[in-house]
């Protein structure tokens, strides 16, 4: 057994000897075959140092590359012992080689590139490297670029991507390599989704937490009025719940509808929804990937409690122009990309415009209702190692009485303008600008209330893959912030509106990740983020006492007078036991510090109030603890996944009784702070492939909340508990020309409090209520379905256009929103809210749902400048 | 603030289009409270309050109280109430008195062994505004606005109760409308669901009369609309059972108003 006192003794030794003896030697051999034999001569002429070993123990004919330079004659004989099977000891100023059982360790270069789409030059985010003799493989990150550490030799890298033909690829390893590569698309004649059969590796695109949407398969999707969207594709997702129809809000794993981050190329979006909810502001054309995070988010991304919904935007073609668009009798949309200069340069533009004016026109001819979104990329690309990103999105929605110069505006804008570096085949740097605003006016009456958030972003982030075990994460951020929750203004005189004053606030976030293979089938995957948030002067602000009665009025003139700083670790840990199947356990805590402000369980984006962590408003926390098991069958071409969780968040806001939340400078008097605490099982099932495909999830989920002053302090399910949720997507290829999808959701309805008394005053019956959300809406059902008829007989041509039918809603079924018990009949059998109060009318119990059966036909269409083939 | 105008009746159009009538199941539970109405005035009348139960009946007829003791102090002098005997639940004064502005007056009941306590504190009020009228056909009219919906001066509650016995005798030849004047601006409000149409012809009586409202009442008065005359349209709060001032765990509320009276006749 080595004695503890001999390792220092040889450090100080060699330490000695590094002073003044052979080993300051540099040395500098570059070769990428060479004996060892030859080696040892070469360190013999440059040091002069001898070598004395038995020629029999050692085989020096063996040839190995090996590069060294500048270095010591210990860092030259450390080399050649990792690469072959020697080992050496210094015995009066002459080395002794002698023969090493140890196998050496293998010498290992870095094979790095980006995927890009052959045709469009698109890079091709999540795509998958791998090299099967060896079981290991990477994905591509956002930008298409990927990095992965093989030992040296000759190997055969295969580079497949959801949708286009794989592509093999055989080389010798002999010292780092940049290799793009680009995929062609399958046949234009099957659908969307499919690829060619599938290979195991396929694991190693899919992660546990993490949802990837193909905008594919959004567009395969059957459609509310013509249109497909992000935020309706939630729904088929397990652990996201949909608010109700006509609504842009979603609940993920039993967060609130504010706890949800979308990001379109990394600027936030605020309303995700055009028309109050019916139409997602995010069209599949514009998109090239979509990941959706329920737990064990990336460091890189937050600050929000439940999900976080990262866009990619497409780049625009760089080396053909292509257009496309689609009409309906409600809406039309038309894109144009192409190369600015090929292959350097490209953009991609595109309009949406809606077309209600028929519908109310002779009704209503002063009336303006439309939505339009407007969105530009350009990218630039300056070499291999930089490229130059920039993406406007900008959604406006206006509802507005000209002849009264009364209405509601609301619109979002971001901004980004995103540079990627690649330092060196190990360093990828994303370095990004951005800004995004959210505004939201209603004006009447020559009265003005505006709200709105606006924020401005520098953040860089890189990624470092240290080693074929270690790939690290890590980045910082500056964020500004405006929150303005409400300011009125007048034209009016001897008019005074109270306004809530208008807020900075700043957060500073510092992020660092590693992931390390584990020796074994062990993954490992830590992270840190650390945000500090703070709110700075001139500011007034209150405080209360334990009655929630104003306590106190502070006013700051410079400076900063609020600051919070939490650190929330992420740890994954996981075991992938072959190449079908993988375990996931992960732990994550989050923290978030803006909020929505709003006491309505309205489906629909009313007047919106945006507040920040404050002094009376602690920032919200999240931990959440899954477990996650994926399978994939390769025979029936089927994935299979299950997590199970559970999540505690604490600071839940919620609201005193009729909480007075517009136009209240003492808004923060209203809220009241809990718990809660959800807990479900996520089941998801999906086949890609074959005539028949699509997906299928169920969720078994609980929320609830608990507020000490609010239900008397007693839990009660949350708005969005609903223990049972399915929904099942299916597709059809009878023919190349056709593809029918149905899509099927159901799930219990929503909780809400229902009265459980009644009394009487001014002649009014007045509902009392018992528990919090006592009741529930009826349970939720909806069939959509969808028919494609491709109108080209030739699916390669350039101009490719199709027809497509869809109800939403086919089954009619009335899927209610709100119950109310509080309207009469009027003389015409409709429900109206009660004016005259003379005389004994009975209330009737209604029901609104929105959406009963709705069909639409919708033509598309697309110029692709090169996919014709002869 | 205005409120509903003519462009967002297209998306109530589109949220109203799919409403109807339904039955529901209700989880009704069987504990009574008392519930108090009782909204003195400084006009020198016999001052009112009626007195009943909450109910578990959907549609139900509110029990009355009898036998309670009332009063009503301000804290000088007390006013006692007794029971009518033609109108069950309701309790008159005495003695015809008016509350008094900046005058914080308590009002007391024993019933069923229990004591019921509850304060008020009228405030000032300011003129009653014009009623802007809107024609319907020839010779009919509808109210189109009483009050302004927000002032951040005052609070009010506008009764206007309408009559043209005169002119159609009959019992469905008279209505009361409530309008009010709040501080405060809630998005239901705004979109408010679509009210009973309430025409009546020209040559109507009406006698409006307009109750100030101190910061407590404003606030059950907001509370009551939000239940009730703003709830079911597009933007629905989270219920509740309202606030209420009557101690301990009683229901409704006593308030002392500043009133004016108006009476006139609708062309």
């Amino acid at each position: 057994m080595r004695k503890p006192f001999v390792v220092p003794f040889i450090v100080g030794f060699l330490f000695f000897l590094s002073g003044n003896g052979v080993f300051a030697q540099n040395i500098t051999i570059q070769e990428a075959k060479i004996s060892v034999k030859g080696v040892l001569q070469e360190i013999s002429r440059q040091s002069g140092t001898n070598f004395s070993y038995n020629p029999e123990a050692i085989n020096t004919d063996q040839r190995i590359s090996f590069y060294v330079k500048n270095a010591s004659l210990k860092e030259t004989l450390d080399a050649l012992s990792r690469q072959a099977p020697i080992d050496w000891v210094l015995v009066e100023n002459q080395i002794v080689l002698t023969y090493s059982e140890r196998q050496p360790d293998p010498e290992f270069f870095t094979i790095s590139g980006f995927l890009t789409d052959h045709t469009s030059g698109e890079s091709l985010p999540g795509a998958s490297v791998f090299v099967r003799a060896l079981s290991r493989g990477t994905s591509t990150n956002a930008f298409g670029f990927y990095s992965l550490l093989l030992p040296k030799g000759r190997h055969f890298v295969e580079y497949s991507y959801i949708g286009f033909d794989s592509k093999k690829l055989s080389m010798d390893l002999e010292k780092d390599q940049k290799q793009n590569m680009s995929l062609d698309q399958i046949s234009l004649a099957l659908p969307d989704v499919l690829v060619k059969t599938p290979t195991s590796d396929l694991l190693n695109k899919k992660q546990l937490g993490a949802m990837h949407i193909n905008p594919g398969e959004l567009r395969n999707m059957p459609e509310f009025a013509g249109e497909s969207g992000l935020i309706k594709s939630l729904e088929s997702l397990p652990g996201l719940k949909l608010h109700s129809d006509g609504s842009a809000f979603f609940f993920a794993r039993g967060g609130e509808k504010d706890q949800n981050l979308i990001i379109i190329d990394d600027a936030p979006i605020y309303n995700p929804a055009h028309l109050f909810g019916f139409y997602s502001i995010v069209i599949p054309e514009f998109t090239k990937s979509i990941q959706v995070y329920k737990n064990d988010m990336p460091v890189s991304l937050g600050d929000r409690l439940s999900s976080v919904i990262d866009i990619r935007t497409k780049d625009g073609n760089l080396n053909h122009f292509e257009y496309g668009g689609s009409f309906n009798p409600l809406l039309f949309r038309l894109s144009l990309e192409g190369p600015i200069e090929k292959e350097k340069s490209s953009f991609f533009v595109s309009l949406r415009q809606s077309n209600f004016r028929w519908l109310y026109g002779t009704a209503f001819p002063n009336a303006d209702l439309y939505f339009n979104d407007f969105s530009v990329k350009w990218n630039y690309l300056f070499s291999d190692k930089s490229r130059l990103f920039f993406t406007l999105f900008r959604a406006t929605d206006v509802l507005a009485d000209n002849a009264s110069n009364a209405g509601i505006n609301w619109g979002n804008l971001a901004l980004t303008l995103r540079w990627n570096y690649l330092f060196n085949p190990k360093l990828f740097s994303n370095t990004i600008l951005s800004s995004s605003s959210y505004l939201y006016e209603l004006k009447g009456g020559g009265n003005k209330w505006s709200s709105g958030i606006a924020n401005i972003t520098l953040k860089t982030n890189f990624t470092y893959y240290i080693s074929d075990r270690w790939t690290s994460h890590f980045g910082a951020e500056l964020h500004g912030y405006y929150f303005n929750p409400g300011q009125v203004s007048t034209s009016l005189p001897s008019t005074l509106i109270p306004s809530a004053a208008a807020t900075l606030s700043r957060k500073s976030v510092l992020y660092g990740n590693a992931h390390y293979r584990l020796p074994g089938k062990w993954q490992l995957n830590a992270g840190l983020r650390l945000p500090v948030w703070d709110n700075l002067a001139p500011a007034t602000y209150f405080t209360f006492d334990e009655n929630y009665q104003l306590q106190d009025t502070v006013v700051i003139d410079s400076g900063l007078y609020q600051q919070y700083v939490n650190l929330d670790p992420r740890l994954s840990l996981s075991y992938q036991p072959d190449s079908t199947s993988s375990f996931k356990l992960s732990y994550g805590q989050y923290h978030q510090y803006m909020q929505l402000i709003s006491n309505s369980e309205s489906p629909f984006t009313s007047l919106e109030v945006w507040l920040p962590s404050s002094p009376t408003i602690q920032p919200q926390r999240a931990q959440q603890w899954s477990l996650g098991y994926l399978k994939y069958f390769p025979e029936a071409k089927v994935d299979f996944r299950a997590e199970l969780y559970y999540k505690k968040m604490d600071h839940q806001i919620d609201y005193e009784a009729h909480a007075n939340t517009l136009v209240n400078p003492l808004l923060e008097g209203e809220l009241r702070f809990g718990q809660t605490r959800s807990y479900g099982l996520e089941l998801f099932v999906k086949k890609d492939f074959g005539k028949w495909y699509g997906w299928a999830s169920y969720t078994y989920s609980r929320t609830l909340r608990q507020t000490p002053d609010v239900n008397g302090g007693r839990e009660y399910p949350a708005f969005h508990d609903r223990p049972h949720d399915v929904s099942v997507l299916l597709n059809y290829e009878p023919h190349p020309r056709w593809t029918l999808s149905a899509f099927w959701t159901a799930y219990t309805g929503s909780a809400f409090s229902s009265p459980t008394g009644f009394y009487t005053f001014n002649g009014q019956q007045i509902p009392l209520y018992g528990e919090k959300n006592n009741d529930r809406l009826p349970n939720y059902n909806r069939l959509d379905l969808s028919l494609r008829y491709a109108l080209n007989k030739n699916p390669d041509n350039k101009y490719k256009h199709n027809l497509t039918f869809s109800i939403y809603n086919a089954l009619a079924h009335e899927n209610v929103v709100a119950v109310n018990f509080n309207k009469i009949l009027d003389d015409n059998a409709q429900p109206v809210v009660q004016a005259n109060f003379i005389g004994t009318q009975n209330l009737v119990t209604t029901q609104i749902d929105l959406i009963r059966f709705f069909p639409s036909l919708t033509y598309r269409f697309e110029w692709n400048a090169k996919k014709e083939k002869s | 603030m205005k409120t509903t105008s003519p462009y967002l009746i297209i998306l109530l159009l589109l949220v109203a289009s799919c409403q109807k009538v339904v039955d529901w199941d209700f989880q009704t539970q069987d504990n009574a409270q008392l519930v108090v109405e009782a909204i003195l005035t400084d006009e020198l009348i016999h001052q009112h309050i009626q007195l009943s139960l909450s109910f578990s009946e959907w549609n139900g007829t509110a029990p009355t109280v009898s036998g309670a003791e009332v009063s009503v102090s301000d804290g000088q002098q007390s006013f006692p109430f007794v029971e009518s005997s033609t109108e069950a639940g309701i309790y008159r004064s005495e003695q015809p008195f008016a509350v008094q502005q900046n005058t914080r007056y308590q009002l007391s009941i024993q019933w069923n062994g229990q004591t019921y306590t509850a304060q008020s504190e009228a405030v000032g009020i300011f003129p009653i505004p014009p009623i802007q009228f809107q024609s319907v056909g020839t010779d009919s009219l509808t109210i189109k606005e009483a009050a302004p919906p927000y002032s951040f001066f005052e609070q009010a509650m506008y009764q206007i109760d309408i009559d043209w016995t005169h002119l159609v005798p009959a019992d469905a030849s008279r209505a009361r409308q409530f309008f009010y004047t709040l501080s405060t601006v809630d998005a239901n409000e705004l979109i408010r669901p679509t009210q009973e149409s309430v025409v009546f012809p020209k040559g109507s009586i009406l006698v409006e009369t307009k109750y100030a409202l101190n910061p407590e009442f404003a606030a059950y008065i907001r509370a009551l609309l939000l239940e009730t005359a703003w709830q079911g349209g597009v933007f629905d709060e989270n219920s509740s059972s309202l606030p209420s001032n009557i101690l301990p765990d009683g229901l409704g509320f006593f308030a002392v108003c500043a009133t004016h009276r108006d009476t006139l006749v609708a062309e």
